[in-house]
């Protein structure tokens, strides 16, 4: 089974060290790559290490870190605008690239995953807006100042 | 009729009932009540709506069980949640698969309790792009599927609150003057009922490719029902209350209302502990 590192030390609270990883590459034949979100791109750049598939979380580094190697991308962001990422992924021009940080930027202004959760739906997916606790919905003013259709 | 039972007029008296816990099952009792022509009817939760064990349900939702009384409450159940439909329900379907000989001699002794009971189970291929290089066989019901469980909990609420039930969030149930307590606090049931043998288990959920398990996990042992005088509770789910919560608020609020349920619950009462009744039900996942 194929195996994979998530290092994401905003969310995680630590780091999983660039050493134990190139370690787990010596010596865990199953260990295929990595999944990085952390950024700016002097954090993340350290993991891209030779011999591992590295995804990257951040959507304004993808274009960098694909020229340097990375095999793709694993976002957030394409969960609500799938196009947008994967044109990204495909063709890393700059001003996709920063399509794709104005797009994140304005969800970011709200608690992501209902921002995530109420444009996907004004999208068309069949789904409710409705967050799991601890987290939280928008409020009524929230959903009017989010504009993104 | 069962509505001609000596308690029918529950509904026409001024009787304050409580449900304590606003999860899918509270949820879904304080709407039945409500449905049922109860009057003055609390949902109330020390947190939140839907802010417990409801939200770290997956939502799965199924009718493949090893009892028929099992099946039943998730038959019952699975007709409520096609008429919500999407997007808080999705009939995708349920896919069981066996990996040896033995497992899929089991499965199919479940389809066939299952099939007698009227869930259109079959066996099926493995579907397209999953690995079936171990696979000895598979069934699955295309009428099961996947739901939202904090999405369909406030639906619940907002349907109840709608029939005039009064919603209080951040209040413990015995912080309140009731003449009936509904009990539906998942695995903190017993802080408000002391008497119920339910307690918090530390479950994992891990998503995998296919694995090898053992099906010998612990017990389910849900408590359905009148536990005392004015005393009612609907706990102990181990991990399936969610998706037999329709039923259950239906059985728990007929009980209430109108003495009895349409719905089988002895298998479910407190009291068969006292005879020590082991609970039958092995597919707990």
């Amino acid at each position: 089974m194929p195996f994979y590192v998530y290092e994401f030390a905003a969310r995680s609270g630590y780091a999983v060290p660039v050493e134990l990883v190139e370690r787990l590459r010596e010596g865990v034949p199953n260990l295929c790559g990595l999944k990085v979100s952390d950024k700016p791109w002097e954090k993340l750049e350290p993991y891209l290490l030779d011999g591992l598939d590295v995804f990257v979380g951040a959507e304004a580094l993808v274009a960098q870190a694909l020229g340097r190697g990375a095999a793709g991308a694993v976002s957030g962001l394409a969960s609500v605008y799938p196009e947008v990422v994967a044109g990204l992924v495909r063709e890393p021009t700059p001003e996709r690239a920063a399509e794709a940080e104005r797009l994140r930027a304005e969800l970011d202004r709200f608690p992501f995953h209902a921002a995530a959760k109420v444009v996907a739906a004004r999208r068309g997916v069949p789904i409710r807006p409705d967050v799991r606790a601890p987290l939280r919905a928008l409020t009524d003013s929230e959903l009017t100042e989010l504009a993104l259709p | 009729m069962r509505a001609e039972g000596p308690k029918k007029l529950l509904a026409k008296m001024p009787t304050r009932i409580v449900v304590g816990g606003a999860g899918a099952i509270g949820a879904s009792a304080a709407y039945n009540l409500a449905l049922l022509g109860a009057r003055d009817v609390v949902l109330c939760d020390r947190g939140e709506v839907a802010g417990g064990a409801t939200a770290k349900a997956m939502g799965g939702v199924r009718q493949q069980f090893s009892t028929a009384a099992e099946v039943r409450l998730a038959q019952e159940s699975i007709s409520f949640f096609e008429r919500l439909g999407p997007p808080y329900f999705h009939q995708v379907g349920y896919l069981f698969v066996a990996t040896t000989a033995a497992g899929l001699e089991q499965l199919e002794r479940r389809m066939a309790l299952q099939q007698s009971l009227g869930v259109p189970v079959e066996r099926v291929r493995v579907p397209e792009g999953v690995y079936d290089g171990d696979v000895a066989g598979a069934v699955a019901c295309w009428k099961d599927g996947v739901a939202d469980p904090p999405a369909v909990t406030r639906e619940l609420v907002r349907r109840a609150a709608e029939l005039g039930v009064r919603v209080e969030e951040g209040v413990d149930a015995r912080s309140l003057d009731r003449d009936v307590l509904v009990v539906c606090c998942g695995p903190h049931s017993a802080e408000l009922a002391p008497e119920l043998p339910i307690r918090p288990l530390c479950r994992q959920l891990l998503a995998t490719g296919p694995l090898d398990l053992d099906e010998r996990l612990p017990m389910v042992d849900p408590i359905i029902g009148a536990i005392g005088d004015g005393v009612y509770t609907a706990c102990g789910f181990s991990g399936h209350g969610f998706m037999q919560s329709p039923a259950v608020g239906r059985a728990l609020a007929e009980e209430i209302v109108l003495g009895e349920s349409a719905l089988d619950l002895t298998p479910y009462r407190l009291d068969r502990f006292a005879g020590e009744a082991a609970f039958p039900e092995t597919l707990v996942l």
